[in-house]
């Protein structure tokens, strides 16, 4: 699965596209300190996930990025144009998800498309070619010609995303891309994600679902409070975390974790969870069972690594 | 393991971490094609207006609501034509040719098209900019290439396209009173058009608000409010208002000391040769007398009616070539509304009159049947002398006699100011939809 390109079929090099910078970038609404101070940077080929607890920023920050909000303070640069200095431009190279947006009623799905394709510059033969693919590689043809209001929200999702990648923008800001997904459209997305990264572009999206994120990204930046907070860096093979096990004989494993003196406890799902520091212990753990017959066939860190810090953020939900 | 990208992250292959099935970031890997002609391909003025312009209309179009205002519209203009037809043509005597209807006809038709037309035109507006804020669908074109001025300018041009149709719809029955003859196709062709641009004004008076109120109810609000001031609060006002422009003038009051009937014998005369001004009645008795009068100034706020949509409308309506020398015998001769409220402004803005006469009404001191002319009071006190046509003569009185006519047009200020009006809220609300935006409209949020 691939973005097709509507006017050169093979890759070629692109110049200018330079991803994300950001610089104590600030915005404020009134007296609410929205954005107060991010600083990241997000590279091209790569999907950054932007990671933050509910009020934290992230739409605002969205917001800066596709050009619609001045900010307070700090530059931004999105596919190398100022965001403030070169606004058309940085608009131009911009495709912004926003986490809701409405639908014109009378217009099918198709007109949208190309509607956003010429407001973008695009001809309207370009146009209607890469509409023509998007609704193919997002699973929308059969809805192409019918009014974007009869649409469920997972395939107005779609349509959204349609939307922003119309004009096969450098750079994506996704805002909750997931939400209201089924689970193979999620999977369809982490995919889609991932080939956009391939072709060099950049993605930055924000969402609440880590474990959607846990697959796909390649950096994360995570905002609390309107900042840009490092995530205490954990090292795996020392930070104490639950680990989930699992055993043919389930009652010779907590048999024998009993007997090695280690902590347990039972999981919903009739699996046993230990908390075991780091990756080292539980290289451990395997040995020993093993060497203890038992017939050990699962062990896994029970949150993924974006859940792991995420809850290691100190400054997280007073 | 993780290793967020830190704040201010300086190399950034150096914080990635390889994610099982996907590749990272690979340096020195060419970067494939992105079809973003990006910032230097243009998006053309007109093209990203029309854009915006066509995206309105579809909304509009494609709903079963328009074509159900406009078929309405229709008929109940139709119905108030021709019920108006119908009083005119039971009340006429049978030597008054029909066209002598024809000016009435056409000017309450027309004035009565402009009332619902303001009644109409603002909900083209009025909810543009915040209901599509609402409806989330306009974050997403401001992040578009389209400029603030396309979006504005298209939304407007909308509003004026759709309110053009609904003219349009008016216009066979505004064509239909010239039926009754009187009226040039001059006549229809300016009021149209002086009338679809004050439809445009108020398109962007709503556009304006729209852009200023987050809520759709007080957008509303005040674009009706502001139509009402223009059309009707203003009026009031002026109305209020003379009463504190009094003041004391010495005026001059012209009385005839001789016996009325002396004067009366000889218009009659006059009358009977036709009028020739050979015969006019001997005025040597008509004496001035000095007298203080409290008087309204008007002619300081006049202006105040001079932006009304109505006055604009009227006073911008042609004349035929002969009624110009004269706007208010041709007001009372032709029964035109227009006429009427194009007087009735221009007698506002001039100095009421230093002379009264009060000689011209001892010309009436026989009995009315046997006479073929009439004494009117005249708006500024004083009076005339009209034949039974309607026709003010001049029957030689020493006062002097104030003669408003039509010569220099007073809409273009009104219509002036109305479009300056215009313009500045069209200005707003180019303003208020620029990104990246820096202070947002009260109680509103971008997306």
């Amino acid at each position: 699965m691939s973005i097709a390109q509507p006017t050169s079929p093979g890759p070629s090099v692109v110049v200018g596209c330079t991803g994300i910078v950001a610089e104590s970038v600030k915005r404020a609404f009134g007296d609410v300190r929205a954005v107060d101070g991010v600083t990241f940077s997000a590279p091209s080929g790569a999907v950054t996930a932007l990671i933050g607890p509910n009020g934290s920023g992230k739409t605002t920050l969205l917001l800066v990025l596709a050009g619609l909000l001045r900010p307070d303070a700090g530059t931004a640069r999105v596919g190398g144009f100022d965001i403030v200095t070169e606004n058309l431009a940085a608009r131009a190279s911009v495709g912004w998800m926003p986490d809701s947006f409405g639908t014109w009623d009378a217009l099918t799905c198709r007109e949208i498309l190309l509607t956003f394709a010429s407001a973008y510059g695009l001809s309207p033969e370009a146009g209607r070619r890469r509409a023509a693919s998007l609704f193919e590689q997002l699973h929308l043809t059969e809805f192409a010609e019918r009014p974007a209001r009869v649409l469920s929200r997972g395939q107005k999702q779609r349509l959204g995303l349609a939307r922003a990648l119309v004009h096969d923008p450098c750079v994506l800001l996704l805002d909750e891309p997931a939400s209201g997904l089924d689970p193979r459209s999620r999977i369809e997305l982490r995919d889609l994600l991932r080939d956009l990264a391939l072709e060099g572009k950049t993605v930055l999206v924000s969402s609440h679902v880590l474990s959607e994120l846990e697959e796909v990204y390649d950096h994360a930046v995570f905002l609390s409070k309107g900042r840009t907070v490092e995530a205490t860096a954990v090292d795996a093979r020392t930070a104490e975390r639950g680990w989930r096990l699992d055993a043919l004989d389930p009652v010779a494993l907590r048999t024998f974790l009993s007997n090695a003196g280690i902590p347990w406890a039972r999981s919903s799902g009739g699996e046993v969870i230990v908390q075991l520091a780091g990756t080292d212990s539980a290289m451990q753990l395997v040995r020993a069972a093993v060497a203890a017959g038992v017939a050990l066939h699962t062990i896994a860190p029970v949150a993924g690594r974006l859940e792991e810090a995420y809850l290691a953020l100190d400054e997280e939900r007073k | 393991m993780t290793t967020p990208t830190p704040s201010g992250a300086t190399s950034a292959s150096a914080s990635v971490s390889p994610v099982a099935g996907s590749a990272p970031t690979r340096p020195g890997a060419p970067r494939p094609d992105t079809t973003t002609a990006g910032a230097s391909a243009s998006l053309g003025f007109l093209r990203g207006l029309w854009i915006v312009t066509r995206l309105e209309l579809a909304q509009r179009i494609r709903s079963r609501k328009l074509y159900v205002a406009l078929a309405i519209w229709f008929l109940v203009i139709g119905a108030v034509t021709l019920l108006m037809l119908a009083a005119f043509v039971r009340s006429r005597t049978s030597e008054t040719p029909d066209s002598a209807f024809g000016p009435a006809a056409f000017g309450i038709i027309t004035l009565f098209v402009l009332g619902l037309s303001l009644l109409v035109t603002p909900t083209f507006t009025a909810l543009s900019i915040n209901g599509d804020r609402d409806a989330g669908t306009l974050a997403i074109l401001q992040a578009t290439r389209l400029t603030a001025v396309q979006i504005a300018g298209g939304k407007l041009l909308a509003a004026w396209l759709l309110a053009l149709w609904f003219l349009v719809a008016a216009l066979p029955w505004i064509v239909v009173t010239t039926v009754m003859g009187g009226i040039s196709p001059l006549q229809v062709v300016v009021c149209f058009l002086v009338m679809f641009v004050e439809v445009a004004i108020v398109c962007a008076i709503g556009l304006g608000w729209s852009a200023l109120i987050g809520r759709p109810a007080g957008s509303t609000v005040m674009t009706y409010a502001s139509v009402a001031l223009l059309s009707v609060i203003l009026p009031i006002t002026l109305g209020f208002a003379s009463v504190l422009t009094m003041r004391n003038d010495t005026v001059h009051v012209w009385n005839y000391a001789g016996d009325p009937a002396t004067l009366t014998a000889q218009a009659n005369d006059w009358a009977a040769s036709g009028f020739a001004p050979s015969k006019r009645p001997d005025w040597s008795a008509c004496h001035p007398e000095e007298q203080v009068m409290t008087r309204p100034h008007v002619e300081s706020i006049w202006w105040l009616i001079a932006p009304n949509p109505f006055v604009i409308v009227a006073d911008a309506a042609p004349l035929p070539s002969g009624a110009r020398g004269n706007l208010e015998t041709w007001a009372g001769r032709s029964g035109d509304p227009l006429a009427w409220l194009s007087l009735l402004t221009r007698s506002l803005s001039l100095p009421p009159s230093s002379d009264l006469d009060q000689c011209s009404w001892a010309l009436m001191s026989d009995n009315p049947a046997l006479r073929n002319y009439e004494v009117l009071s005249t708006t500024d006190g004083g009076a005339v002398v009209v034949d039974s046509k309607g026709n003010v003569l001049d029957t030689g009185s020493p006062v002097p006699r104030r003669i408003i006519t039509a010569n220099t047009p007073i809409w273009p200020w009104g219509l002036g100011f109305s479009l300056l009006l215009g313009a500045g809220m069209f200005y707003v609300a180019v303003r208020r939809l620029s990104v990246p935006y820096g202070v947002l409209p009260k109680g509103t949020r971008v997306a």
